[in-house]
């Protein structure tokens, strides 16, 4: 038996998917504490998956392109918020996220609209999509760039750091949206 | 120099793919409120069993797409010498990473007085959709990984995104088959 092999990935992986799974039961347990309502509202519950996804699509988004802008000297971390590729990066981060969360709110719409669930207020749940997704793309956003700058100045991976975020944020976000809008 | 216009294209395509997916994985989950009724405590499992999905998927294929470009493995459909070895570590830190999951959700349910079905009913749904999505998810990364590299497209730039999309449907189906043969008792 190659032990070698499987030790190594053992040694690799572990950290990493401890942490993810310590956050996200975190984020697991957010959603259990509101279980009535989540379940009296479907398209709350609905909402999860594609928020997380988007979640680790905008953290290693931003993530990756920073680390390249660094490595190659692009961005020096010590003046870091004058940068301008940065800001450019910022930017696009930003209005992706902008554009993401509203189609969020569009296609969850429709969804629940087609699967029979909306039981919500259309405009109500457009609006908890669109800030909901809009709040956690700014989460990620910024603890993507803090962890890249930390990654680089001490040359270690901080990169799975950057999804297990999201599995925290995601819950986390969609349960804030919703008390903001006064969903629940 | 960084084209503002062209990241949000390239951006916006990747997320509004990866949230149609997410939606369809959301609308399996509503459908299925009677389960999460029935085992009480489950709703706690479902972020970190999809976050763990897609940390093992992505690592899967990072390695796989690491050994493609380096040349120590042919982009062949066909499983040989060391890729078994990392299949078989996969999927052994994915079943020791859903045993988790169960044991950390129960433990969770304990600390904040949730209801819950108990630790067993809760590891055992957790460990049978780890095993059942590991085996689902580790062929499909690794054939999609060699299919895109054939193709001429760098996987580590679409399987990412790909990889974690697909993984949520598969761990929320896994998941609720394993809740309803826990439920029922086979």
């Amino acid at each position: 038996m190659n032990y070698r092999v499987i030790g190594s990935v053992i040694k690799e992986e572990f950290p990493a998917i401890t942490l993810s799974l310590i956050l996200g039961t975190i984020g697991g347990a957010i959603l259990n504490s509101n279980f009535e309502t989540i379940l009296a509202l479907p398209p709350l519950l609905a909402l999860e998956p594609p928020l997380s996804d988007m979640a680790g699509d905008f953290g290693l988004m931003i993530g990756a392109r920073l680390m390249t802008a660094l490595k190659l000297g692009y961005i020096r971390p010590r003046v870091l918020f004058r940068s301008k590729v940065l800001r450019k990066n910022l930017i696009a981060t930003l209005s992706v996220g902008c554009l993401a969360s509203a189609y969020l709110g569009i296609v969850i719409l429709l969804a629940s609209y087609l699967g029979g669930l909306l039981v919500i207020n259309p405009s109500v749940l457009v609006e908890v999509s669109f800030f909901s997704g809009f709040l956690l793309v700014l989460v990620v956003t910024f603890s993507g760039i803090l962890f890249s700058v930390l990654s680089f100045k001490y040359g270690i991976d901080l990169s799975p750091l950057i999804t297990s975020v999201g599995d925290l944020s995601g819950p986390a976000c969609l349960m804030i949206g919703a008390r903001l809008l006064q969903l629940i | 120099m960084l084209s503002i216009k062209r990241v949000i294209k390239e951006g916006l395509m990747g997320s509004i793919a990866s949230i149609s997916v997410g939606v369809v994985a959301g609308l399996w989950l509503a459908a299925m409120r009677s389960t999460l009724e029935e085992m009480t405590g489950m709703l706690v499992m479902i972020p970190p069993f999809m976050g763990m999905r897609g940390n093992i998927s992505g690592s899967f294929s990072s390695r796989i797409s690491t050994e493609l470009h380096r040349g120590s493995l042919k982009p062949a459909y066909k499983l040989s010498g060391n890729t078994n070895w990392d299949i078989f570590s996969f999927f052994i830190i994915g079943t020791m990473a859903s045993l988790m999951v169960g044991i950390f959700a129960y433990a969770t349910c304990l600390l904040l007085n949730f209801p819950n079905a108990g630790i067993v009913k809760l590891t055992l749904t957790s460990f049978i959709a780890g095993v059942i999505s590991n085996l689902v998810m580790i062929v499909l990364t690794f054939f999609s990984t060699i299919f895109f590299f054939r193709r001429g497209i760098d996987p580590d730039t679409v399987m990412g995104p790909y990889i974690t999309s697909i993984g949520d449907i598969v761990s929320i189906i896994t998941l609720f088959m394993a809740a309803r043969m826990v439920i029922s008792g086979w």
